[in-house]
């Protein structure tokens, strides 16, 4: 048995569709985001962070989170990288940018695509502003991404 | 709790997901697929020192730890030993679609083996199902090498 | 023998079948914020987190990572286990571990599912792809092929079966977090309940819900300082079997993994006429013929006669052994947590907290976990330390 050359590989398909509940903290900040194009953060009454998005809870102190605050839609670009690889998988088609983003008046930052992929034109601490989408379904994508300021 | 209240908008988000896996079968999977492609046999694994005949075809038994040793043929008839009818639906997770439905299940012994095989009956009524009753694999004209090769377990008189 | 170790704090959510409220972190923050308060403790005292969930059923990568936050887990010591439907109590005997082992003093574990974000039916068929992957019907057919071959066995009836499904249904009116609370469900009524999949009807499968439930482990010294009544920890033993189901012999009927844990669990405490000596039982029982094969597996009558004691009422809250005064897992089904809740059950018992489902006097509770297909816990918790 062991001169079999071609052993059997079975393909196996998983296809499942999930529902996944905001809750009511993210609830608020997507419908904030797709009726008044407002970006949402939680104060922590213990450590005074404005967490963003909104939590519900500061995971630092394990307190509710209670004030929400508006922040953005400017912000400093801590991070960034730039796709090029094209993949199935890939949430857009390479080349595209994504980055970590400290709004104005936010403690946390936020993980979103960048509207730039041209290397030369990004620049760890640049401004950027959120841009948002014309068509807002209540979406963490109703901000369509980060654009550099000058 | 329950219920939310009107002003509160509570969201859920729908995602689908599609994943691919490869399952290698092993070289005992790999000989008893084999086997029932090429010749419509289908062979168990006989422990050498328990001397149950495994479906399907462990490379190892699990009741005494030791490697399985001679190939048996089993079968093609064997007995219910437990069965059932689906009458509920549900999404079949590898096509994302609704199984259809009713369609009898049942364990069946094959002749020769120990341990029954988790299969589907052509017999889906459960009035005309019993535990104990003579079944027989049906295999498909043009086999895979694949379990769907047997196409299900028809009632026979004996 | 480890070091000694008790229960001295639980929390649970409201289970229901869809909580819109919260996202599955935040769920295990309510349970995880509820345990805290009942044990008198901030998350700064907890030493180590254990977290207990399904895999798959929620379709998240880092899962652990994911919920560990709500669990309070940040920057501490933290595992999950995942062993299907044993989850939760497999959850909580390794919470009672790491006590045990002398290296942590109050740990945490919370067990969790959220079912509505996924879909559980086609997930729990996702078995081997070789095999059976063409035919599982999720927990319900599988269970039902063992049914239809435990009837024939020991010749339970429907009717008894369906005295199960009642007594389950009116005990969780007792229990505010209860997910199925039902007390006016006759046993006609689970018998015209459609079937699901032969034998099996609706009314007596258990449903599923969004929940999670926590609970605080702490050692010798901790636990008499802080509890009035500790629920010690007395035997905690799992036990694996096959998992393809053509090769375990008459599965519900022998239930070996069962058996084998039990008999190890009571030898430990020294127990040898169950039904008599524990005072309440919280049992993972999925469906109800379940629940009478566990009661011949866990010893509490002779094998063939565990349908005379759901006839005779000995588990009914007034019986001699009341089994699940919480309505059990065919009222309530986060899958993740179902285990952790039966320990969490037992040990509000003995705190002697257990409000309208309190049984009087319990000084000894046994509990269960099942796990697909043949996965086996059980636990002995007691009002004396041993
Ligand atoms: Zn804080
Ligand atoms: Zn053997």
């Amino acid at each position: 048995m062991n001169d079999h050359v071609e052993r059997m590989v079975l393909q196996g398909k998983v296809d499942l569709p999930f529902t996944y509940s905001a809750g009511k903290t993210a609830s608020r900040f997507f419908v904030e985001l797709r009726d008044h194009q407002r970006i949402m953060g939680k104060r922590c009454p213990r450590c005074q962070r404005v967490i963003v998005p909104a939590q519900l809870f500061c995971k630092e102190c394990f307190v509710e989170t209670d004030e929400w605050v508006e922040v953005g839609p400017e912000g400093t670009l801590v991070t960034f990288t730039i796709v090029y690889r094209k993949e199935n998988h890939h949430p857009k088609e390479a080349p595209f940018a994504y980055g970590i983003i400290k709004l104005d008046g936010a403690d946390t930052s936020m993980v979103h695509f960048l509207g730039e992929t041209d290397v030369t034109k990004l620049e760890h601490g640049m401004k950027v502003r959120a841009f948002f989408s014309e068509e807002r379904k209540g979406h963490i994508l109703d901000i369509e991404c980060f654009r550099p300021i000058s | 709790m329950k219920r939310n209240s009107q002003q509160e908008e509570l969201l859920r988000v729908p995602v689908h997901m599609k994943l691919h896996y490869r399952f290698p079968a092993g070289a005992h999977y790999d000989k008893f697929f084999e086997e029932m492609k090429e010749t419509g046999k289908i062979m168990g694994v006989k422990c050498p020192e328990c001397e149950r005949v495994l479906l399907p075809p462990r490379p190892v038994c699990g009741e005494c730890f030791v490697r399985t040793g001679e190939w048996v043929q089993v079968g093609p008839k064997g007995t219910v030993v437990a069965y059932t009818s689906i009458y509920f639906p549900f999404v079949d997770g590898t096509t994302g679609k609704p199984r259809p439905i009713p369609y009898g299940a049942g364990l069946i012994q094959l002749d020769g083996a120990y341990s029954a095989i988790n299969h589907i009956l052509e017999e889906g009524d459960p009035e005309k199902l019993h535990i104990g009753m003579r079944v027989e694999a049906v295999l498909t004209e043009e086999r895979e090498g694949n379990i769907g090769d047997i196409l299900y377990f028809k009632t026979i008189e004996e | 023998m480890g070091k000694r170790a008790a229960i001295i704090g639980t929390g649970q959510t409201n289970h229901c079948s869809t909580r819109e409220d919260v996202n599955e972190m935040e769920l295990v923050y309510e349970a995880a914020t509820a345990a805290l308060k009942d044990a008198e403790m901030t998350i700064k005292d907890i030493d180590a987190v254990v977290l207990a969930n399904m895999e798959l059923f929620e379709g998240r990568a880092l899962h652990d990572m994911w919920c560990g936050e709500g669990a309070g887990a940040l920057l501490k010591h933290s595992f999950k286990i995942s062993t299907g439907g044993t989850s939760g109590t497999s959850g909580a005997i390794s919470g009672y571990y790491h006590v045990a082992s002398g290296l942590f003093d109050r740990v945490m574990v919370v067990g969790f599912e959220k079912h509505s974000d996924g879909n559980t039916s086609a997930g729990m068929a996702l078995t081997d792809p070789f095999w059976d992957r063409h035919i599982a019907a999720a927990a319900i057919g599988n269970f039902a092929l063992s049914v239809s071959e435990y009837m024939a066995d020991r010749g339970v009836t429907e009717e008894q079966s369906a005295k199960v499904a009642v007594k389950a249904r009116r005990n969780a009116c007792n229990n505010p977090h209860a997910h199925l609370q039902m007390p006016d469900l006759t046993v006609e009524e689970v018998l015209e309940s459609p079937i699901l999949a032969y034998p099996v009807r609706r009314l007596e499968m258990c449903p599923q819900s969004d929940g999670a439930c926590a609970i605080i482990f702490a050692s010798e010294e901790i636990a008499k300082k802080s509890c009035a009544r500790p629920a010690w920890v007395r035997a905690a033993v799992t036990r694996h079997d096959h998992i393809y189901l053509g090769e375990v012999k008459n599965r519900l009927t022998t239930m070996r993994s069962l058996r084998e844990a039990a008999k190890v669990a009571y030898e430990i405490v020294g127990i040898r006429e169950p039904l008599k000596e524990f005072d309440v039982a919280e049992i993972y029982d999925p469906l109800t013929y379940a629940e009478i094969a566990w009661y011949e597996a866990l010893g509490f009558c002779k094998d063939g006669e565990g349908g005379k004691l759901i006839d005779n009422g000995v588990t009914h809250m007034d019986g001699e052994l009341p089994v699940n005064p919480s309505g059990g897992v065919i009222s309530t089904n986060p899958v993740g947590a179902s285990g952790t809740i039966r320990v969490a059950e037992g040990a509000l018992q003995i705190h002697g907290m257990g409000g309208k489902r309190q049984i009087p006097d319990v000084n000894l509770a046994l509990v269960t976990g099942y796990g697909v297909y043949c996965w086996s816990d059980v636990l002995v918790l007691s009002s004396k330390p041993g």
